[in-house]
């Protein structure tokens, strides 16, 4: 260790004893010394690296010190509310890693800022979670200003960002929609979706040989329904069969979606409708008196036997206090 | 008595870096989730004033105070001991598929502001007789229907929920442990100093719902995640996982999902004869397993190093 | 029930009795220490003291100051409270079981009982707070006491034991807090007004003794029931849980007993101080009584015996899987050495030597009694600790710290500090009040009661 601490050239001793002293004040001030250094440690060699695969326009020339990113932009079209989703990624050791906290701005056809009440530019400005996501809701207000038009550019651009490179991605989309009707034929239940799309002439354009995924809401994911590769027909029409075991949620109904997953032209639209489900639910566990239950739903026997045996044993208690108070009270009478 | 309160004042952390930490927490804590910020259409909204958070990285980035959501702080301590209405949560966990990974247990510390010597969710290797084949178990509460530690709490601190998840009012616990004691999977532990939380505010609203912030002299465990559930994202350990070892989900609707896959729960548990650990005590865990049958990744001993408790 | 002993008050005359009863006045009231004393008064309290102090230290940084960890999570404190808990049942085993059975020789050595029954459940209280992670919260039980709970019960039966046995101690005593009352003159003016406020203005009446022998026969018939379940829930707080080598039907009788013994063995060794080291007292405490505690101590080990086979070997007869563990651990591991040691010297080698009247000359039995009271506080360390180290589940990735149990030094100081407290109570009651009941021996002498309620009173 020694040796090696000889060897080391003046320059490269001191680049070192800087970066410790970094490390060292910054792992001081955040008291999060091993975090710090270990983070830091790998942002340094990426930028001594070249820069590996980024946005697909990246603009500004590689500033050094800052690690190259993936941005990816999605939209989603759930009934008429709109949303769009931006991921942020780096590559760490081959892996795909969010990132989190980078501002991303999201523009509208263009990416030039214009006065207020325009809808083209900027949109808004999202700060990625800790997997590297963000979401933005188009507004009421939004959709009805772009009610006319069946065809929209969200660009996602990130600029100026202290860690890393700026890039920018954009998406095109082609307005869809998806209604769903329910049949009862034979006690089986049927969902049939409609696939619309729009142009500048049609309002109503059904959608042909396009891939539809149906899907019953739960808890925590969707579950799957129908049989595996439906693909709407020339009306634009699909039908799934809803299984009768599904289970109703808390107001007696489920959510049945049907929905075409990153569609190359009309990305991701879904459409969604509850349906009156007659399945009971399983009665939630009624917590009644037991010895797991909180101290006031305490089985009946145990309070009341307890409570007996308490009050005896005290009922006692209190009559030898009795006694010592008569005791005294001897003490006082002079006969005797 | 009051010596542990004002014990907690002396070590307050010199302002700047209280201050620091609060941010952090911001970040850490409650999560930076991708909200927007409108600047044509919202109207309510103000670029608000600019706040600075620490990234994952463990650098300091400034982002506007309104992107931050507070939304997913934990309910307070009444409405935490009801429960989520009409749920009644179950986990799967299935060992044929574990390999030690320990992304669960990675996950569950970051997001419970655990150091490393306290583990809510620990990862056993297990062998269940001498000619049989080792294999990785984790374990998490199992949230008993049946709760023994329940049945001994003295002040209702610990209580079983509507929903089937065993929560701890770390407010109301009185530090007795006789519930450490009663429980069979040694799935509780005990803040025996001050708990080392970095990027929590000590002072902020406590939710059992969270277990944060953590306090001293109080029993804490594994707690399902509520916070999570109510916002109908999985716990913590169940995404994490790379290889879809645990499956959550609602015993009502019969449906648990791993975060990729979703399926019957009871179809699952027939199909691939899953039981429940220690059944013989009766107390009826939350949690059941599948059994390291058919499995996926060869048994290799990749236990890390055992850790070190830091002195404090 | 009301008289203690009908005894023929014609065989001693009027100024014989009278005699008697000055000389028993001389001899039984409270006198100063002498040098050994002080020096053991002064050893209790800077025990005690470093006890307190380590116990402010704990209050400052919480348990981490001990030894314990997530899987030992219950050590030596608790381990303390069973023991405290186990030697107070000596109360109602010498008071109430020996005055149930109209037992001759009790007189002189109840109240010794009494007390070291009231110091141990009074500092049995104390430990379990200093065992709570948030002292500051005990209120808690009050507000938000959960009936399931077996604490809960324990807290009840340990405060309604405590409650019986200071009226046990109280009621008999007011003769005697009145005889220092008005025989004590030379004494500081705070000792005088102790005594005033505590003897009730207790005048010696035939009707105030007639209360107190009644009130004495109500609380031996309640100390009975109560004692046996302060005991059995304490045994409960291990026995409600699925761990092995707690998990057993035998632990109420088995704590029971054992309890039996060691109080046995407490009063004795407070005899022998007494017998050995108070000028006088020998005359009341005679080696008749060594004798004869000697017997109930063979008799109470004899017991505890056959309930330790029941609670090892049947299991170790099945040896269960968990369980196997555990037991190889006490009979052949780690703590082979105290298991055997606590056996053999703690209960084993007690009934070999006891059972021969030369073990039952004060010196030897006041070892043999040393032995057993700590051999039971160690017995009492072998049901928490090795239990604690045998889960269900492998202890595995643990902190080094974590895998095995070593009180640490303040954890010894506090547990230390409580001992010496307990001892303290009994000291400082040796000083200031009368530790032989005058008017129970004066009683069992055959001293009519005639004489004791006109001439016990006068200076």
């Amino acid at each position: 260790m020694l040796n090696r601490m000889y060897n080391l050239t003046g320059k490269r001793a001191i680049s070192l004893l800087v970066i410790l002293f970094m490390a060292f004040s910054v792992g001081q001030a955040f008291s999060q010394k091993d975090t710090t250094e270990k983070v830091k440690a790998p942002a340094d060699q990426k930028a001594a690296k070249p820069a590996e695969k980024s946005g697909s326009d990246q603009k500004a020339a590689p500033t050094t010190g800052k690690a190259a990113i993936e941005l990816k932009v999605s939209y989603v079209k759930s009934n008429d509310s709109r949303s769009v989703k931006v991921h942020v990624s780096r590559k760490e050791n081959k892996k795909s890693v969010g990132c989190d906290s980078v501002s991303v701005s999201l523009y509208f056809d263009e990416v030039k800022a214009k006065e207020a009440n325009d809808i083209t530019g900027l949109l808004a400005t999202l700060v990625t979670d800790e997997n590297g996501d963000a979401e933005f809701k188009l507004t009421d207000k939004f959709n009805k200003a772009i009610a006319d038009r069946w065809k929209y550019t969200f660009i996602a651009s990130i600029e100026n960002d202290k860690r890393y490179k700026n890039a920018e991605e954009e998406v095109t989309i082609s307005d869809a929609s998806i209604t769903l009707t329910f049949d009862l034929k034979d006690s089986v239940k049927t969902v049939t979706a409609k696939l619309s799309g729009r142009n500048d002439t049609t309002a109503d354009l059904p959608i042909n040989k396009a891939s539809v995924k149906f899907y019953v809401k739960r808890s925590f994911s969707l579950l799957p329904i129908g049989a595996d590769g439906l693909s709407t027909n020339k009306k634009g029409i699909v039908t799934a069969e809803i299984p009768n075991d599904i289970m109703a949620d808390t107001n007696g109904k489920i959510t049945v979606i049907a929905r075409i997953e990153e569609h190359a032209k009309f990305a991701t639209v879904e459409g969604r409708k509850d349906i009156e489900w007659k399945t009971p639910r399983i009665a939630s566990e009624v917590q009644g008196r037991s010895l797991w239950s909180v101290g006031k739903n305490a089985p009946v026997p145990l309070v009341v036997g307890s409570c007996f045996i308490v009050f005896l044993v005290w009922g006692v208690i209190f009559y030898l206090f009795y006694q010592l108070i008569r005791i005294k009270k001897l003490s006082k009478t002079k006969a005797g | 008595m009051s010596d542990i309160h004002e014990d907690l004042k002396d070590h307050k952390e010199e302002p700047n870096r209280r201050n620091f930490l609060k941010l952090g927490a911001l970040a850490a804590g409650l999560a930076v989730t991708g909200a927007g910020l409108q600047k044509v259409f919202s109207g309510s909204e103000k670029p608000g004033e600019k706040v600075k958070v620490l990234t994952t990285d463990g650098q300091l980035v400034e982002v506007d105070k309104n992107h931050l959501d507070h939304s997913c702080c934990g309910v307070p301590s009444k409405e935490a001991r009801q429960g989520i209405p009409g749920k009644k949560f179950v986990m799967v966990i299935d060992l044929s598929r574990c390999r030690n990974a320990r992304k669960c247990q990675k996950a569950c510390q970051k997001h419970h502001h655990l150091p490393e010597e306290d583990k809510w969710l620990k990862v056993f290797k297990m062998q269940d007789a001498p000619s049989t084949s080792p294999y990785w178990m984790p374990k998490p509460c199992l949230h008993c229907d049946k709760p023994p530690c329940v049945k001994v709490c003295p002040v209702d601190a610990t209580f079983k929920r509507s929903d089937g998840i065993v929560l701890i009012d770390n407010e109301r616990c009185i530090g007795c442990r006789f519930c450490m004691a009663a429980c069979p999977y040694s799935s509780r532990a005990f803040n025996w100093h001050k708990p080392d939380q970095p990027g929590v505010d000590e002072a902020g609203a406590y939710s059992p719902e969270t277990s944060v912030p953590r306090k001293i002299g109080t029993v804490e465990k594994c707690d399902f995640c509520p916070d999570m559930l109510r916002q109908g994202k999985l716990p913590h350990c169940v995404s994490a996982c790379p290889n879809g070892v645990f499956y959550f989900g609602d015993m009502n609707e019969d449906i648990i999902t791993n975060g990729d896959e979703t399926v019957k729960f009871s179809q699952l548990i027939k199909d691939k004869a899953g039981y429940r650990y220690l059944e013989g005590l009766g107390t009826e865990p939350s949690v059941y397993y599948l059994p390291a049958a058919n499995r996926q990744f060869p048994f290799k001993d990749n236990a890390e190093e055992k850790p070190e408790v830091k002195k404090s | 029930m009301a008289d203690i002993k009908e005894v023929d008050s014609k065989a001693i005359s009027e100024p014989e009795a009278i005699a008697m009863l000055h000389q028993l006045n001389e001899d039984l009231l409270p006198k100063k220490f002498g040098i050994r004393g002080t020096l053991w008064v002064i050893l209790l309290l800077i025990i005690a003291g470093l006890g307190v102090i380590s116990y402010i230290s704990q209050l400052r940084n919480g348990l981490s100051i001990t030894g314990m960890g997530d899987y030992v999570s219950w050590g030596i404190y608790i381990s303390n409270f069973v023991f405290f808990v186990a030697i107070s049942l000596v109360g109602s085993l010498i008071t109430a079981v020996l005055y149930l059975l109209n037992v001759p020789w009790r007189a002189p050595i109840t109240r010794l009982a009494e007390v070291i029954a009231v110091a141990a459940i009074m500092f049995a209280g104390l430990i379990i707070i200093v065992d709570m992670g948030r002292p500051d919260r005990i209120h808690h039980l009050f507000l938000y006491g959960r009936i399931q709970s077996p604490i809960v019960w324990d807290i009840i039966v340990v405060i309604t034991y405590m409650t019986i046995s200071l009226l046990l101690l109280y009621l008999p005593l007011l003769p005697g807090i009145s005889f220092c009352r008005d025989r004590l003159t030379n004494v500081p003016k705070w000792q005088k007004w102790m005594y005033r406020f505590l003897s009730l203005g207790w005048k010696n009446k035939p009707e105030q003794y007639k209360i107190v022998k009644r009130s004495i026969a109500i609380l031996c018939v309640l100390i009975v029931p109560v004692a046996l379940s302060i005991h059995t829930v304490t045994s409960w707080l291990f026995a409600t849980t699925f761990r092995p080598g707690w998990d057993s039907t035998n632990f109420g009788a088995y704590f029971v007993s054992g309890a039996f013994m060691v109080g046995a063995a407490g009063v004795i060794a407070g005899m022998f101080i007494l017998y050995r080291f108070f000028p006088r007292y020998d005359q009341y405490i005679t080696k008749k009584h060594f004798d004869r505690m000697g017997k109930l101590l063979v008799l109470l080990s004899l017991i505890y015996l056959y309930f330790n086979i029941n609670e090892y070997l049947v299991p170790s007869y099945k040896m269960k899987g968990e369980e196997a563990n555990y037991l190889h651990e006490l009979f052949s591991g780690d703590y082979a050495p105290m298991f055997w040691s606590v056996q053999i010297f703690g209960m084993i080698i007690p009934i070999c030597v006891v059972i021969f009247k030369k073990g039952r000359k004060p010196l030897p039995l006041f070892i043999i009694a040393s032995m057993v009271i700590v051999g039971a506080w160690f017995k009492r360390f072998l049901i928490v600790i090795p239990t604690m180290l045998h889960p269900f589940l492998p202890m595995q990735e643990l902190p080094e710290k974590w895998k095995h149990y070593m009180p640490t030094l303040q954890e010894w100081s506090i547990t230390a500090g409580s001992l010496a407290g307990a001892l303290l109570v009994i000291t400082f009651f040796v000083r200031y009040f009368p530790i032989i009941s005058i008017w129970e021996v004066a009683e069992e002498k055959g001293i009519s009661h005639k004489v004791i309620y006109e001439h016990l009173n006068e200076q």
